[in-house]
């Protein structure tokens, strides 16, 4: 299962994707971000000492989490913002720590985190900007990278203009269903 | 005599980003300068009188801690609201400190390069060296990693344990009926 978590200001770049996967016969899901709420993580330790595991916050991450934990692999679309994730994107991806494995491991000399719990982090981002300067690109690439390095997972980033031909897509849908 | 907006991007008032925002303003106090600080996420509530205090301000400083590889979301919104307000943003100097758990100025480091993006997308005058934070990492011996993700880990374990939680126990987003 592959689930699309998409900053529909991108315009239709996260439903193209998911239509480029469902075509390829792989089973996906989408999530759009617009109207979503989800609270900003305040460091509370709540997910460890109250509620393990969970945060103690109710907002749309209760439904978005469980989408997310569930899946052989997550894929966040959004506009490339100051070289990083959309403020919509980043709420989510703040709580992600609360889901991953606490543990520390060691990977090529480095101390690095785990993804989840028995399992990889598997994390694809796509960043939608047109005429995007090359140094943005870059920080953006070098953000995921820095992602996927610490919870010892894998994944890439792309990045993409808003009105995509077909074969980026099928090359991108390729790309997360491993093929 | 230059005025000095100090930024804690942090949730946390009393945390290390704060901590660090108030050695600043120690040291640019002592040295005659004038200091506000405020709190991020309380000051975004009311973003017109943040925006006044970013206007009356010749230098900025956000000192913030590292959520996924960057600063937090809030910051990006922070970032937003200037981007939408250009009017207040006069060739302001901006410095951004970010801290993190992990040892390695690497994981944390995407959050200044965004920083600098955003001022690429005001205007870009003059950056400082990278070499400063980068000199000052303390070395971890790669061949000791792996000893200390075990240790570290055994101790997280062995305190999840003591407050009664199973580090093993499945994620609740896993099981259907607990939310």
């Amino acid at each position: 299962m592959i689930t699309i978590i998409a900053d529909e200001s991108t315009g239709h770049v996260g439903q193209e994707l998911f239509r480029a996967l469902s075509e390829k016969g792989g089973r996906a899901d989408y999530v759009s971000l617009e109207g979503v709420n989800v609270k900003p993580c305040m460091n509370c330790a709540g997910c460890t000492y109250t509620t393990f595991g969970k945060c103690v916050v109710r907002d749309d991450a209760d439904w978005i989490l469980p989408k997310i934990i569930r899946s052989d692999a997550f894929v966040f679309v959004t506009p490339i913002t100051y070289g990083g994730y959309s403020f919509s994107s980043k709420q989510v991806l703040d709580k992600l720590a609360l889901i991953a494995d606490r543990n520390y491991h060691a990977h090529e000399r480095e101390l690095v985190k785990g993804g989840f719990p028995g399992r990889s982090f598997v994390f694809y981002a796509i960043g939608v900007s047109d005429n995007c300067p090359p140094e943005e690109a870059d920080v953006f690439k070098r953000l995921h990278r820095e992602t996927v390095w610490i919870t010892h997972g894998r994944g890439k980033a792309f990045v993409i203009a808003s009105d995509p031909d077909s074969t980026e897509l099928t090359n991108i849908a390729n790309e997360v269903t491993g093929k | 005599m230059r005025n000095f907006l100090l930024i804690n991007a942090s949730p946390r008032k009393k945390g290390t980003s704060a901590v660090l925002l108030s050695m600043c303003k120690e040291s640019l106090d002592s040295a005659g300068q004038r200091t506000e600080v405020i709190h991020l996420y309380p000051a975004m509530k009311s973003p017109e009188e943040l925006r006044i205090a970013v206007d009356r301000a010749d230098t900025l400083v956000i000192s913030g801690p590292c959520y996924v590889n960057t600063y937090p979301a809030e910051t990006t919104a922070f970032l937003d609201e200037l981007s939408a307000h250009p009017e207040v943003l006069h060739g302001q100097s901006l410095y951004g400190m970010i801290q993190g758990g992990m040892p390695y100025y690497h994981t944390h480091e995407a959050g200044l390069l965004q920083l600098e993006i955003f001022f690429t997308h005001i205007d870009k005058d003059e950056v400082s060296e990278p070499d400063v934070y980068r000199k000052a990492q303390w070395k971890i011996p790669g061949i000791l990693a792996g000893t200390m993700a075990v240790v570290m880990s055994r101790r997280i374990n062995k305190d999840l344990r003591n407050h009664g939680i199973d580090p093993k126990q499945k994620s609740p987003y896993l099981i259907e009926d607990g939310i």
